[in-house]
């Protein structure tokens, strides 16, 4: 008993230990799960934090902006003078669509004849702001401001203007936290744009890219070729998925593997789009 | 009351790290404000409840922010503990040394973090990925910790004057 009271210090911080270990491995083996719920106590956490999480990120959304122009006044710099170069770029292939715009409507008569219907007509889309970063900003996690009363669930998909930013990995009423496709423990099945023949499968590499390989041994792919959503597993069809920066072939196997880098940029994200199904 | 201070300085730190932090990541390593009050509550002011707070709100950043809950937390803690135990080997109030034990800690909690993951996770996560973000985080924590420090003894100059009048 003695002996207890004496080092009650270090059994308490040994017990705290044991008990942090037994929440990481329950909490590991939860996620990825879509079917599994977030505990009480969880939910109880982050509708308790959503409230105040959501009240900083108003005031000091704008107020980052200010400090991250400061800390980052080369880079925007010279983003600003490439996106003048693309912008130029833009409208000289703008006038260029314009003439295949009959041609679109012509193929949207059509598909209606079909009825095809791809992601855009068979999902509802909610709008939310990025209310926080995970704080190592290595795995692409987002706290995004939307939640269960905006109808998002676990495993909704969330896409930007640029392309596959995640999915949902766990929901409150308000808020929902998103895993990143840069996240190693989740597989994006897609096709080329360029030739939807070309089928293969990319994951995170756990170096902010992704990694992946092709279907099949014939297929070839190239250098920044464009990867859309396959339509396969859990993803709907049609979204971009990222740029292939690298194309290797196993002389062995012939296995085509290929890096590529993800059309989101998970630190300047701002705004999503999340994916619901139609209610 | 100073508890009182310190829970509302967690949780300004808190809901500051998720919201606004990630605007000022330098080459990706944003100022981890937690680990900052981990190693001022170890290092500089020896307050055992403050180092007990890193814990709590480990815990809660991990469950609002992270994948694995109680990742952070525990490294917090694990920090803290080694931090508290060099104190005593070192002299800690060594600009130099403190340098040197902020440089450790930082790398401590981001292998630290890296190993869970990776244990847990069955991840491919490279280390060199997530080890480039430290020099950042490194550099926005002594900042922190030096304008901490610069409180710290201000306030215990005070402190110390007013004893020394009564």
């Amino acid at each position: 008993m003695n002996w207890m009271r004496e080092n009650a210090g270090r059994i308490l911080v040994a017990v705290v230990v044991v008990c942090m270990l037994a929440t990481i491995s329950v909490s590991a083996s939860r996620t990825g799960n879509d079917n599994v719920n977030d505990t009480v106590p969880e939910r109880a956490v982050q509708r308790l934090t959503a409230e105040a999480q959501t009240g900083f990120s108003g005031v000091f959304g704008s107020l980052g902006d200010f400090f991250s122009g400061v800390v980052h006044f080369r880079k925007y710099q010279n983003e600003n003078e490439k996106l003048k170069k693309e912008n130029a770029e833009l409208k000289e292939s703008l006038s260029k669509a314009q003439l295949d715009d009959k041609k679109l409507s012509e193929l949207k008569s059509l598909s209606d004849s079909l009825n095809y219907s791809d992601y855009s007509s068979s999902y509802d889309r909610v709008s939310a702001d990025v209310i926080s970063l995970d704080e190592s900003g290595v795995f692409g996690n987002i706290t995004v401001g939307a939640g269960k009363n905006d109808g998002i669930k676990k495993g909704s998909l969330v896409i930007n203007e640029d392309g596959l930013v995640g999915k949902v990995i766990s929901v409150t009423g308000s808020t929902a936290k998103v895993a990143g496709i840069i996240d190693s423990t989740i597989s994006v099945s897609f096709y080329d744009q360029s030739d939807n023949q070309v089928l293969g499968m990319v994951t995170g590499n756990g170096k902010g890219k992704l990694e992946g390989y092709l279907f099949d041994t014939d297929k070839t792919i190239a250098k920044g070729a464009v990867l859309m959503t396959s339509g396969l597993g859990s993803y709907p069809a049609g979204i971009e998925i990222g740029t292939v920066s690298d194309v290797n072939t196993d002389k062995s196997t012939s296995q085509v593997t290929i890096t590529a880098e993800p059309q989101a940029d998970f630190y300047a994200l701002r705004t999503v789009t999340v994916l619901t199904s139609k209610k | 009351m100073r508890k009182f201070k310190t829970i509302v300085i967690f949780l300004i730190a808190f809901l500051l790290q998720g919201n606004l932090m990630h605007y000022f990541a330098i080459y990706g390593g944003a100022p981890n404000l937690l680990l900052a009050l981990t190693l001022y509550y170890t290092l500089i002011d020896d307050y055992r409840f403050g180092f007990g707070c890193t814990a709590v709100f480990g815990f809660l950043q991990d469950i609002c922010y992270g994948q694995l809950v109680g990742s952070s937390a525990l490294m917090y803690l694990a920090v803290g503990a080694i931090m508290l135990f060099l104190r005593k080997k070192v002299y800690a109030d060594n600009k130099l040394v403190l340098l040197l034990l902020t440089a450790a800690a930082v790398f401590m909690f981001t292998a630290g973090s890296y190993l869970i993951y990776i244990l847990f996770m069955q991840s491919n996560l490279s280390f060199v990925y997530v080890i480039r973000h430290v020099p950042g985080t490194l550099l926005w924590d002594y900042i922190i910790l030096f304008i901490a420090e610069l409180i710290y003894a201000r306030r215990h100059r005070k402190q110390g004057f007013l004893m020394h009048l009564s």
